[in-house]
């Protein structure tokens, strides 16, 4: 309505002036010229007037903005533009946002995705983005559960930015469910989301996930830390969408009240001390400053008596019982079957491998703080990362490498590395990272390095065993030659190793025996370069075939986007399916195999059947 | 000597004092012409000392040093005009050239200062020179607006 006023007043103003102007003119002068002033006011208005708020949107999403001594990261630009800047370029910013034509980046584009017998057309209506899980394909009824309501549901936020997009959607009831496909971001491409988890083949969707239901905490800034809590769109309500300046920092309405007399902000420039109101990771001890990355890096959920919430500062432990989590983990580390466990033991024993170290992407404080370089030193996640001045990829400081990193404490190495890593000095071999911090993460179809950092050992022939790092690079090769060379070059003795495949190829083996995780990441090394670099790979190839037609989504998906980059395989990715790939496994097969097909078929036989299962 | 006839000097020193704040007037404005020079080539060359998102605070003191330079350059060049035409009187005209020189070296100096020594969102602590450097510059303002005023009317005497 005020637009309208505002348009009127404008269009008279404008034809007065016109009037005016062609004073003493022809009555067809004046008639040109009000019609040409009302109209250039009219339409300068127009180009001025907000556009109207998307109040459906505003409802549907949780109720955002400053609260309980929160200020927001709007607040904090004032002041800190650079760091702000920085963290704006990050993908933590960016992990959960309102679903709009600037952050939505997958293809709305009216087509029907299929996956886990559920069918839904994507589309778009003007700035609406829209599911319908109704009768859908050619005008025929779908395959979808009759429970699902027929109709549009309205897309209106999203989580992920940098691999994958996934979608939040109101339910009947008002909660925020999860969209049950997501997009892959680099191969402009939707899967199933139970197929971007690495977890048994399953006929039906699991259950969707809940955002008040333990996402919000960690994708957003200021939400509730109870991840038990269940809301219902509006009360779960946030400071901001995305990891924002005060998940680390702590909140700041205190600093920015405090600050706003520049005698204070004055005086503390002069005398170079910290502010007390605010947190700065820099200033913390490691165990503290590791603890800002760790309430949401962990697997822990574990809470000690005093489960108030965790503020930057904190100690973690005064929240989290990692001794119990780590404890429970050892505890099941021998279960035939997971899902024997309760859920709350399953999810931990499924997150580490046997021997502690994290196999699951984005836990990565539980596998740091148990390595000897911060129980014994100083490291912590700041040691290596920068969400201010880092590469958005991996968040790793832009004049870091991984000398620059490990040399502060071990210089001792670098004066004669080769000597150290028996491998040439601008080798991947003398990259401290891939022996210390090897690739044994399984997170996002990917591998991700391990961040217990540690020295590699002749293991990964067990289930749930880590994968080792020589191996991981000589896929080609046998733990038993690991073995070896870790006595012959350092000492290391290492446990007897199964006979039966100790002197097979560790590719081999972890591709066609593994458990699940290993399997996927063995894949994985398939296609990494060092790996390639470093190992015969016809010895590996056939097994890598084999992984084509693994019984897991994920595996399948990871080898398939291999075989597209380095073997030159032409694949539907969309029709990659649990059974046998003849055709395409022929493309890889030897016919004169390094490994006898024997000796092939035995290992695939032996596959080891506990299942896994890691959301993530 | 003419320099000690006292109605000779009288005469040159109102002159002399035009020509000082015109000679002051131009001169700094060439100066912050150039200074104006040299923040547009560091926007042509994109120096990142200058332009980076974390110079915000720079940018803008730079900015406003110019600006006030460049003001208060014409200011001296009104500030002479002034003189010459309205001839103010003697003490509200020595307390106006003074404020006006120091508010002509105090404002842009300290918003150079404050440029240079940004820290974060706050500029260097030689902002401080800039409330110094505005309450000389509106005391000059107000000086010769006052020294302007009409003159009162002599009462006139009766009988």
């Amino acid at each position: 309505m005020n637009a309208l006023l505002w348009l009127g007043v404008a269009a008279s103003v404008g034809g007065l002036v016109g009037v005016l102007a062609a004073r003493g003119a022809g009555w067809t002068v004046r008639a040109i010229a009000l019609l040409g002033g009302s109209t250039a006011a009219a339409l300068s208005v127009v180009a001025f007037i907000p556009p109207a708020p998307d109040v459906d949107l505003e409802t549907r999403t949780p109720e955002m903005g400053p609260s309980g001594g929160f200020a927001s990261s709007d607040t904090c630009r004032a002041c800190h533009p650079g760091q702000y800047e920085s963290w704006h370029d990050s993908f933590h910013r960016t992990m959960t946002q309102v679903a709009t034509a600037e952050t939505v980046v997958a293809d709305f584009d009216g087509r029907v995705v299929e996956g886990y017998g559920l069918a839904a057309r994507v589309f778009r209506d003007g700035e609406q983005y829209l599911v319908d899980f109704g009768p859908a394909v050619d005008g025929e009824p779908g395959p979808n559960d009759a429970s699902l309501p027929e109709g549009p549901r309205r897309v209106v936020m999203l989580t992920g930015s940098h691999n994958m997009q996934a979608f939040w959607m109101t339910a009947a009831d008002g909660k925020l469910e999860q969209l049950p496909f997501v997009w892959l971001i680099e191969e402009e491409r939707w899967i199933a989301n139970d197929n971007s988890f690495l977890q048994p083949p399953a006929d039906e969707p699991a259950d969707p996930a809940i955002w008040g239901d333990g996402c919000v905490y960690c994708h957003a800034t200021g939400g509730p830390w109870d991840s038990e809590f269940v809301g219902l769109n509006g009360d779960t309500a946030v400071v901001e969408l995305g990891i924002a300046c005060e998940r680390c920092h702590g909140p700041a309405e205190e600093h920015v009240l405090a600050n706003s007399s520049p005698a204070r902000r004055y005086a503390l420039h002069l005398a170079g001390e910290g502010d007390p109101t605010i947190i700065n990771p820099k200033r913390l001890d490691h165990v503290r400053s590791a603890a800002l990355c760790g309430h949401c890096h962990t697997a822990c959920e574990e809470a000690v008596d005093n489960d108030e919430d965790f503020f930057a500062g904190d100690l973690l432990s005064d929240h989290l019982d990692f001794d119990a989590m780590h404890a429970m983990a050892a505890e099941a580390s021998d279960v035939v079957d997971p899902d024997d466990l309760d859920d709350d033991v399953r999810d931990v024993v499924e997150a580490f491998w046997r021997d502690g170290r994290a196999r699951v992407a984005g836990r990565e404080y539980d596998s740091m703080t148990l390595s000897g370089c911060y129980l014994e030193g100083e490291m912590s996640c700041t040691s290596c990362h920068r969400v201010h001045g880092g590469d958005p990829n991996g968040q790793v400081a832009h004049d870091s490498t991984d000398r620059s990193m490990c040399a502060s404490c071990h210089q001792s190495y670098f004066a004669a590395v080769e000597a150290h890593t028996h491998h040439p000095a601008q080798s991947a071999g003398s990259d401290c990272r891939n022996c210390h911090m090897p690739h044994t993460s399984y997170g996002l179809l990917s591998a991700t390095r391990s961040h217990r950092m540690a020295s590699p050992g002749a293991t990964g022939l067990g289930g749930r065993e880590t994968p080792n790092a020589c191996n991981l690079c000589h896929l080609d090769q046998s733990v038993a030659w690991t073995a070896e060379t870790l006595e012959d070059w350092y000492g290391i003795e290492s446990e007897a190793l199964p006979e039966d495949r100790a002197e097979l190829p560790a590719g081999v083996v972890w591709m066609l025996r593994g458990d699940p995780v290993q399997r996927a990441i063995a894949g994985w090394h398939y296609g990494w370069a060092p790996s390639r670099e470093a190992s015969e790979l016809g010895v590996v190839r056939p097994a890598f075939g084999v992984l084509l037609a693994d019984p897991y989504s994920t595996v399948r998906q990871i080898a398939g986007r291999i075989a597209v980059e380095h073997e030159g395989m032409t694949i539907d990715m969309d029709a990659l399916a649990a059974e046998p790939q003849e055709a395409l496994m022929r493309e890889l097969r030897d016919p004169d195999p390094s490994v006898p097909v024997e000796t092939l078929r035995r290992l695939l036989n032996e596959r080891i059947a506990v299942p896994a299962s890691i959301p993530e | 000597m003419s320099g000690n006839d006292p109605k000779v000097s009288a005469e040159r020193r109102v002159p002399d004092e035009v020509r000082f704040h015109l000679r002051l007037g131009w001169w700094s404005l060439l100066l912050f012409a150039c200074l104006g020079l040299t923040l547009e080539a560091m926007h042509g060359f994109k120096v990142d000392w200058y332009l980076n998102v974390a110079s915000e605070t720079r940018r803008l003191m730079f900015r406003l040093a110019h600006a006030h330079g460049t003001l208060l350059a014409l200011l001296h060049v009104a500030f002479g005009a002034t003189l010459a035409v309205a001839k103010p009187t003697g003490r509200a005209r020595r307390v106006a050239s003074r404020a006006l020189i120091a508010a002509g070296l105090l404002l842009p100096a300290g918003f150079l200062l404050g440029g240079f020594g940004a820290i974060g969102g706050d500029p260097g602590m030689g902002i401080g020179l800039v409330p110094l450097g505005a309450l000389c510059l509106l005391t000059a303002l107000f000086t010769v607006g006052w020294s302007l005023r009409p003159p009162t009317p002599a009462p006139e005497v009766k009988g």
